[in-house]
Formats: structure tokens, C-alpha cells, sequence
């Protein structure tokens, strides 16, 4: 059987005060604590998830290399999406350290939290795109992780790196507790135009009513973005644990499968698994 | 996070769906005391009316009288907006015949000749210890093939309804071999054919259910009082194999037998009186004395903890009343301190392993 794959969590301690996980609001006390592959492992199984993506959660090369050790010691991490300071003039230098550990083959792709950056154009700058061109000599995979506000500069971004795979995370973080539509539909939807780009069906219920989100709330988004990118271009990603703040991580499952309607086998093994695969070039055989 | 109520999740890799709260039949078919048609509709209404949609019934709850109850009030609803579970293995003959045919294989401690609690019952006692005003007939064990088929159309008779989802092989503790090659053929069989969407079975213990997992191809389990607040012993055996393989734990008797909704030596365990397993009560009297010092009513604690298990789809509440239906949904709201799981396993209360609601479920 095709390898199954949830292409978007995260793990963290936070009871231990190595890493400040300065996103981790009080509001957000829910998800505080340790969550490590044994909390995931037992959902992974109910599911029949065979492998996983870990993705940086804080501007923080050491918590990258702190994954690439999970990933070597956990059977189910097939690799990582880690971090590195993409304006720094030595970012070529870093990620080839970090190819160099006995680890480093986990390392899939690179990420930044643009969206938590006070200039809505920090994508454009032109040392941050020296450093996603780097990301993409080092044949790595960038996750766009940005909102509305800055999907624009994101499609720029596309644009501008034409042999680079690109992989927007959340679809883009459309308010859907607010039923928008515009202009997120608009600035997502000339992504589709570049087959270098994929996106991920993950990080919706958090953007949904935490409390009272159905599954049906999705659908206006899904359901667009299979018309727009169709069924090989969108990967199935639980962003478990943040997604505790919403939704157990069955639930996540139960509603991505519920938007994305009717799929025939090989779609839905696709999305739930190949294309997550093709997009990070992950390694499964083993 | 508390688990809503009212959240639907996926039965396992079957196309059911479940609330986390689901309705068990039991209480309303006489079990300990009779309980009347108007009562039982009350209750049921009740029920409908705060969004529960997933009822758990048997021929043997009140002989037959539970299904009935069930299916008058789900007839008034469309058929796929709620989702029944039934059980097979015991058939309910007229009184008379079974009295009349000891080749019949009784279900003997549910026609009062093993406890006579309450000195009211002996032998021959027409007066059940279990289920009280119930009608003049009487459950007889029987795992064949032949007998799952009777049982269905009998319980699609009594319901009224024009299709079950989910069907359990009941209690087949003294029934291994008859069970696994005579049941479980019958309900693939009926799986295949559409019949219905689930398979699996019921009971009392997890070492069984283990051996069907390991034996069969089941979609989920519904396992009655070895994974709750008291009693983890599932942890060791069946609800790893379920996690493997995708099988769903339907929760029953996630109070014991009530010890946990009211720990005294008047209440029940394992469907007995708990005077008889004192360890278990002082068990109890101590798992409620770490939840009231922290502020926790132990119902809550006792409904939230095993919802924190991956396998674990649903909970079905077995209850009487309309108060006390209203009362099982508060408590599944209850906002319990993460400190209270720390202290339980710290106090040895709770098995190490056992994943807890400060994980987020």
C-alpha cells in the first residue's frame, strides 16, 4: 500500500526552559507542556499514518538540529522542516553544516514565521531572497507560511525561484472563523499557475471557532483549492499539537477528509501521502 | 481542553460517526429496578434533544423491552442522523420454555440463582435480579451463526427500524469457540452485504476482546469497565492491538457499575454489590478523595479520563434519568486543573502509561 503521510506537526517541551516559544500565549496554555513521538505515535496508528513531517516552531538553529536528532531516533519522522536565519550572508554555510550531520539526509525543507514579522514585505528583501535562492541550491523545499497580508510577496516569491518547490503551510491562514473568502481566493489562487508550488490542507481549525467549528466551515476552502491546484498538488497536514487547541488530532483527520469531498483512491493517496513525499523528496522505502 | 460532548469523530476506518457521548440502554430497560414506557421515553427524549445521537441497545436489556423503548423514540428521527448498536448471542425465549427445557443454555445468573441479593430471588425465581418489570420472556445463550441471524431480525422487529449500524457478539465469556466460528461469521457476513456497518464485540473483559482482535477482522470494540478512572487493566493488552490496527473502543461502564459515580459499599461493581470487592471500593474512596481536594468532582475526572485515549471513539452513559443525563454532560465540561492527572499517577492511582486529558482530547 502507498505510503501514508501527515506532512505538517510539531514537537516541544516547554516545561524545560531551553527553547522561548515566545508564540505560546497564555491564551494558548492548553498546548503548553511536553509533546513528544509517543503522544503522536498512538494517533498516527489509529489512523494509519505510516510517516510524518516535524516543522520548525522558533527562529532557532538549535531547535532545528534538536529535530534532526528526533528524526534519526524516531521511526516515523521521515524529515524536517527547520529553520536558519535567511538574512544572514552565511545561511549557504549553515545549511551545508547542518546537510553535513550523520542526520542531516532529515532535513526536507526550510521555514520562516514571515507572518509574524512586523513588515509585511520582509519576503522581498533582498537578502531574505538571496537566502531562499541558498535554501534552494542546498536542494531543499521552502515553506511559505503567511497569511493574506502577505501571500502577494509570497507569489513573488514563487515567481522569482522558478526551480525551487515551494509549500504554502495552512492554506495560507485565511480568518475562517470569519468566513473569509477576499481576499485571501484572489491572492492564493495565481499560486496554482506555478506547478513548483503545493500547498497544505492543515491549520484550519485554528483558524476556525475553536469551540464551534464543524467540519463544513472548511469547504469553502478545500474545496476551491482542489479546483485550483487539483488533487496532486495538496498534502494532508494535522499541525498536531496546535491543533489540540481546536480539536483532537482524530478530528483533524475526520475534517480534512470530510472537506476534501469524494476522491478516487489514488487522489486521496496523493494527498494523504505522495505528494508530501514529491514536495520534501522524502525518503519512505525504509 | 474538555472533550465537548457533542464533537463527532470517525468509528475507527468504518464511514460511522459518533458523538463523544452516546446513550446505553441498560438502565432503561429495568436493570436493578423497573423503569415504565413513559419514564423511558422521557429520558430518551431528553437525551435527542441535547444532540446525543448514538444509542447502544441489546436483546437483553429488559428482555427485549430496551429495543422497543429505543426504536419508538429513534423512529421519529431520519434514519442517518443517528447511529444504533445492538448485540447477538442471547436469544429471548417464553418464560415457560425455558423453564421447561433445561437443554436451554440459561443465562443462569440473570435468572437470580447465583447471588439471591436481596433474598428475593432463588432458582426458579420468576422475580430477575437484573432487570425488573420486564416481560415474560428470558435470554438463552446461543453464538451460532443461525442464532446471530435470528437475533438481527428480532431486533430490527422490536426497533422498528429498517437498519442497524453497529453489531456486538454480547458477553461471550463461556463461549470462545461458538463465538468466533459461529457469531463473527455471521455478523462478516452481514457486514459484506451491507447489512450492517460495524462489527465487533462486547464485554466485561479485554482478554477476549484482545483474541478477536488478534483472531478477526472487527471494526471496533465495546469494552465495559476495564478502561476507566479505577480500573486500567486494557492498557496492558487490547488497546495497544486496537491503536495497530485502527479497531475503536466504544467506552461501557466508564463508572463501574456506579462505584465511581458514588462510591459506598451500596454500590455496585462489575454489576455486583462492591462490599463484595472491597479493595476496588477503597480504590475508588481514594481516587475520590485526590479529585475533591483538587477541586474535581470524580465523575468528571472519571468521564474526561478515558476520552484522552487515542482508540477510545465514545463513551456511551448507561443512566436513568433525565438528571442524570443532564448531570453526565456537565461533568464532561468540568475544566480539570493537568496537576489532578500528575497527582494520580503519582499517588499510584493511575497506571504510568495512561495517556491523560493534559494531552489535549
Amino acid at each position: 500500500m502507498a505510503v501514508t503521510v501527515d506532512s505538517h506537526h510539531h514537537f516541544w517541551d516547554t516545561t524545560r526552559g531551553v527553547f522561548d516559544y515566545y508564540w505560546m500565549t497564555d491564551d494558548l496554555a492548553a498546548i503548553k507542556g511536553v509533546r513528544a513521538p509517543e503522544h503522536l505515535r498512538p494517533w498516527l496508528q489509529m489512523k494509519g499514518i505510516d510517516r510524518t513531517v516535524v516543522v520548525q516552531t522558533i527562529p532557532s538553529v538549535p531547535e532545528t538540529e534538536l529535530f534532526l536528532e528526533t528524526a534519526a531516533a524516531t521511526d516515523f519522522v521521515a524529515g524536517i522542516v527547520g529553520w536558519v536565519d535567511l538574512v544572514d550572508p552565511a545561511v549557504g554555510e549553515t545549511l551545508a553544516r547542518l546537510q553535513a550531520r550523520p542526520d542531516g539526509k532529515y532535513l526536507a525543507g526550510i521555514r520562516h514565521q514571515v507572518h509574524d514579522e512586523a513588515d509585511a514585505e520582509w519576503l522581498l528583501r533582498p537578502e531574505v531572497q538571496r537566502g531562499v535562492s541558498e535554501v534552494g541550491k542546498a536542494g531543499l523545499t521552502y515553506d511559505v507560511l503567511v497569511r493574506s497580508r502577505e501571500l502577494p510577496c509570497g507569489l513573488a516569491t514563487v515567481q522569482a525561484h522558478p526551480d525551487m518547490r515551494f509549500v504554502v503551510d495552512h492554506i495560507a491562514k485565511p480568518n475562517i472563523k470569519e468566513s473569509e473568502i477576499e481576499p485571501w481566493a484572489s491572492r492564493m489562487r495565481p499560486l496554482a499557475d506555478y506547478p513548483n508550488v503545493w500547498v497544505k490542507v492543515s491549520g484550519m481549525i485554528t483558524e476556525a471557532d475553536w469551540n464551534r467549528w464543524e467540519p463544513e466551515d472548511l469547504v469553502p476552502y478545500v474545496s476551491r483549492l482542489l479546483e485550483w491546484f487539483g488533487p496532486k498538488r495538496l498534502m494532508f497536514g494535522s499541525d498536531w499539537p496546535v491543533c489540540e487547541l481546536a480539536g483532537t488530532y482524530d478530528r483533524v483527520y475526520d475534517a480534512a477528509v470530510f472537506a476534501l469531498g469524494d476522491l478516487g483512491a489514488d487522489e486521496r493517496a496523493a494527498i494523504f501521502g505522495g505528494n508530501a513525499v514529491e514536495a520534501y523528496l522524502l525518503s519512505v522505502t525504509d | 481542553m474538555p472533550v465537548n460532548y457533542l464533537d463527532v469523530v470517525t468509528l475507527g476506518r468504518t464511514r460511522l460517526s459518533v458523538g463523544r457521548l452516546g446513550f446505553g440502554m441498560a438502565p432503561l430497560g429495568g436493570l436493578y429496578s423497573p423503569v415504565t414506557d413513559e419514564q423511558a421515553a422521557s429520558v430518551l427524549a431528553h437525551t435527542w434533544d441535547k444532540g446525543i445521537r448514538y444509542y447502544d441497545v441489546a436483546p437483553l436489556y429488559g428482555y427485549g423491552q430496551a429495543e422497543v423503548r429505543l426504536g419508538r423514540m429513534l423512529q421519529q428521527h431520519p434514519r442517518d442522523e443517528f447511529v444504533i448498536s445492538t448485540k447477538v448471542g442471547r436469544l429471548l425465549y417464553p418464560l415457560e420454555e425455558v423453564l421447561a427445557r433445561p437443554e436451554l443454555d440459561r443465562d443462569f445468573q440473570r435468572l437470580g440463582s447465583v447471588t439471591g441479593i436481596g433474598g428475593e430471588t432463588s432458582g426458579e425465581d420468576l422475580n430477575d435480579w437484573y432487570y425488573r418489570g420486564v416481560p415474560d420472556v428470558r435470554p438463552v445463550y446461543d453464538y451460532s451463526y443461525d442464532a446471530v441471524m435470528r437475533s438481527v431480525e428480532s431486533s430490527l422487529e422490536r426497533t422498528g427500524l429498517s437498519g442497524l449500524d453497529i453489531l456486538w457478539i454480547h458477553d461471550p465469556d463461556n463461549h470462545w469457540e461458538q463465538a468466533i466460528g459461529g457469531a463473527y461469521p455471521a455478523l462478516a457476513d452481514l457486514r459484506s452485504q451491507g447489512v450492517v456497518s460495524a462489527i465487533g464485540a462486547g464485554m466485561n473483559q479485554s482478554e477476549m476482546l484482545t483474541r478477536f482482535a488478534l483472531e478477526g477482522d472487527f471494526d471496533a470494540f465495546m469494552l465495559a469497565g476495564r478502561y476507566t478512572l479505577l480500573d486500567q487493566r486494557a492498557l496492558d493488552d487490547l488497546l495497544p492491538v486496537c491503536l495497530e490496527k485502527g479497531i475503536a473502543i466504544v467506552i461501557a461502564g466508564v463508572m463501574n457499575s456506579g462505584l465511581l459515580a458514588n462510591p459506598t459499599p451500596d454500590s455496585h461493581f462489575d454489576y455486583g454489590p462492591a462490599s463484595e470487592a472491597m479493595e476496588w471500593l477503597d480504590k475508588a474512596l481514594k481516587l475520590k478523595a485526590v479529585c475533591e481536594r483538587n477541586g474535581v468532582p470524580l465523575r468528571a475526572a472519571a468521564l474526561q479520563f478515558v476520552h484522552a485515549h487515542p482508540a477510545v471513539a465514545t463513551v456511551v452513559a448507561g443512566v436513568r434519568t433525565i438528571a442524570h443525563v443532564d448531570d453526565t454532560i456537565e461533568k464532561m465540561q468540568v475544566e480539570i486543573p493537568d496537576y489532578l492527572w500528575d497527582e494520580l499517577k503519582a499517588e499510584g492511582l493511575l497506571h504510568p502509561e495512561a495517556p491523560t486529558p493534559k494531552l489535549g482530547k
